[in-house]
């Protein structure tokens, strides 16, 4: 298991690296200029413009930039935010936990409600039930997360009162100010994640209630519970939870709109701004951070993967 | 008939299964696939259920172990098990009795044990299920003497590995064992047990099945299309043709005198020392079992194959007639039948 492991996480190295060129490419293709974006408001003639270009060393060929470049990302010196003016590290600690809150809980909810209502359409497959469940998936992942969240905001936080419309609040500040905050991003955001989850789930019971395996511990006089979860559930698990890892992934990129919607605080709306404004190291750093959490994720589901899977495991 | 089998007969039987039907639910209506099927097995006996693939085997089996695929309807008939009636008892009740008193061992040894879990968990649960008085440290130490009682070496590492660790023949033994543990089986049903080994394998977890089936005194409903397999290990045949039971009799006097045309051509079919000498092809039934959602046809199932067929046979299904001591056919002719075999094998 340990030696799987290892191997797991010796395989993200060149994903990483690839990960890495990609961001610090895709950055450098915006137009615009940070410099002048910097600058912006000031009345600047191009002798300034070329003097902090220097400065900050935009003005070398882009390849030297970029083995400059490599090594202090890896050495995990993120370099100063243009416009925090402090260390971009410090600028994303302060925004991981309001990220992390909201994907954390999404994905919770998206387990709890999905992976239970999958199981039970596919047990009780052309019941009403199953056709609730149906409906209900599809009109998830039809609507769009921001819409719902503008409707929920509308419903229950302006229209009912029930709940804050947006802001964050850190965990230290009391249990029910952080939850009260999250309560409608997280539902907004794992809508369209449980539709998917509800499908997958039943579609993989329902291959799995088929197999030989599954018959021969009915016939084995197994009571029906223990034929669901202990002979179906857990084969089934190996491919929810590739579908969760792969959600986990997408949730990331969901929140970057939702936190935008609530006026959440978090790593997403750092990029969308760091953006907006040229602020290179805040966005590479941002980035970085979102594909170090999807990674991670990554290498959970491998883990659960072997867990589940003997196969896997001992190969 | 032997002895052995008449005494069976006699005393109450240990399966009694009566006017049994099974259809399936399709689009355009209801497919029977058993069609009035009457069984009997003594304790103690063991009948092969005869038929090619598609005659309906699979489906009587697990409709006596009330495990039917959820498209399959039962639409008559009763099912009796030492005394009570499986078909009208409740569900819990006849799951507590499967695998206990009831218990099969599956055809597909490879794909019939759970990937995920451990051979010892896959013992063990049978006993947690059904003989809960047994504490979980003796449940394993009963696992480990099944698996040496079924012939599976290194027995006590064995619980600790997956299925997938094991080779075919082990992994049948291992679903021996699955099906005996509980100690108290009155009713095996082996469904093609060893269709899917390899010959030498067969001959080995045959051996095992006889001796055992002595040892613990059970009955044994044993399904196969493998005639050898037959010969080597039932005491009565029911031979099933599309749905129907065609022919019963002792294993000796079907093999000896067949009476069925169906039944005729699968033994005509079978390769022997001193047949094949005479003719350079081995003899096959013409055509396939009928498709059991072909319109239902008036008179005998397996008319369009039969080299005897009369007006009659297209007219009138042939009810199960008794044959002498025993045996019973459903075929029209099968007395005048009977008379021109013996002369043509006279020829022979």
């Amino acid at each position: 298991m340990l030696s799987y492991a290892l191997r797991r996480i010796v395989v993200f190295v060149p994903t990483l690296f690839i990960t890495l060129t990609l961001i610090f490419v895709l950055t450098r293709m915006l137009p615009g200029s940070p410099v002048a974006s910097l600058l912006g408001g000031q009345s600047v003639n191009a002798a300034k413009i070329e003097e902090v270009s220097r400065q900050f060393g935009f003005d070398r060929p882009i390849l030297e930039q970029y083995l400059e470049w490599l090594p202090r990302i890896l050495s995990g010196s993120l370099g100063q935010s243009l416009f925090f003016t402090k260390p971009v590290t410090e600028v994303l600690i302060q925004r991981l936990p309001v990220t992390l809150s909201l994907t954390v809980l999404a994905l919770m909810v998206t387990i709890a409600v999905g992976i239970p209502l999958g199981i039970l359409s596919a047990v009780k497959r052309g019941s009403f039930l199953d056709y609730l469940g149906n409906v209900l998936s599809s009109l998830g992942m039809a609507l769009p997360p921001f819409w719902l969240g503008f409707v929920l905001i509308l419903l229950v936080a302006v229209g009912l009162k029930l709940l804050p419309s947006s802001g964050y609040r850190p965990l230290e500040m009391g249990f029910w100010p952080w939850l009260s905050r999250m309560i409608l991003p997280t539902i907004a955001l794992s809508l369209s994640q449980i539709g998917l989850i509800v499908r997958m789930t039943r579609s993989t019971m329902l291959e799995v209630l088929d197999t030989e395996y599954v018959g021969m511990a009915r016939a084995k006089g197994m009571p029906e519970t223990v034929v669901i979860v202990r002979h179906a559930l857990r084969n089934a698990m190996v491919q929810i939870i590739t579908a969760v890892g792969l959600l986990f992934a997408l949730g990331l990129g969901g929140s970057v709109i939702i936190e935008q919607v609530f006026a959440l605080p978090g790593l997403g709306e750092l990029i969308t701004t760091a953006a907006i404004r040229r602020d290179y190291a805040t966005l590479e750093g941002g980035i970085l951070y979102l594909t170090l959490m999807a990674l991670l994720v990554n290498l959970l589901v491998d883990l659960a993967y072997a867990y589940f899977n003997p196969r896997v495991r001992l190969a | 008939m032997t002895n052995d089998a008449v005494a069976a007969q006699s005393a109450s039987p240990t399966l009694d299964v009566r006017g049994l039907s099974v259809a399936f639910r399709r689009r355009n209506g209801l497919v029977r696939v058993v069609r009035d099927v009457d069984l009997t097995l003594g304790p103690g006996e063991v009948l092969g259920l005869v038929g090619e693939s598609g005659s309906g085997k699979s489906i009587l089996a697990r409709a006596v172990l009330g495990t039917l695929p959820r498209q399959a309807e039962v639409l008559g008939g009763s099912i009796a098990f030492s005394g009570g009636d499986l078909m009208r008892m409740p569900p819990s009740q006849v799951r507590r009795l499967r695998g206990d008193r009831i218990a099969i061992v599956p055809q597909e040894p490879m794909t019939s044990l759970n990937p995920s879990l451990r051979i010892g968990r896959q013992l063990t649960e049978v006993l947690e299920v059904h003989r809960p008085e047994i504490r979980s440290k003796e449940r394993s130490v009963r696992a480990v003497e099944m698996l040496d009682l079924v012939g599976v070496t290194y027995a006590d590492e064995r619980l600790a590995q997956y299925p997938h660790q094991l080779s075919g023949g082990l992994r049948q033994r291992v679903a021996i064992a699955m099906a005996l543990i509980c100690g108290r089986v009155e009713l095996l049903i082996a469904d093609e047990p060893t269709t899917a080994l390899d010959v030498t394998i067969q001959a080995q977890i045959l051996d095992l099945f006889v001796r055992l089936q002595k040892s613990q005194r059970m009955s044994v409903l044993l399904i196969t299309h493998d005639l050898g397999v037959i010969a080597q290990t039932a005491q009565r045949v029911a031979v099933m043709y599309a749905g129907e039971i065609v022919e019963v009799a002792d294993v000796n006097d079907l093999f000896a005198s067949p009476r069925h045309p169906y039944t005729r051509g699968l033994l005509d079919s079978l390769p022997r020392s001193g047949r094949v000498a005479r003719k350079s092809h081995l003899p096959s039934i013409e055509g396939s079992v009928p498709s059991p959602s072909a319109a239902v046809r008036d008179g005998c199932s397996f008319a369009d194959r039969c080299a005897f067929r009369i007006a009659i046979c297209d007219q009138q299904a042939p009810p199960l007639d008794s044959a002498g001591l025993g045996r019973s056919v459903r075929c029209h002719r099968w007395a005048d039948l009977t008379a021109g075999f013996a002369r043509r094998d006279a020829l022979l």
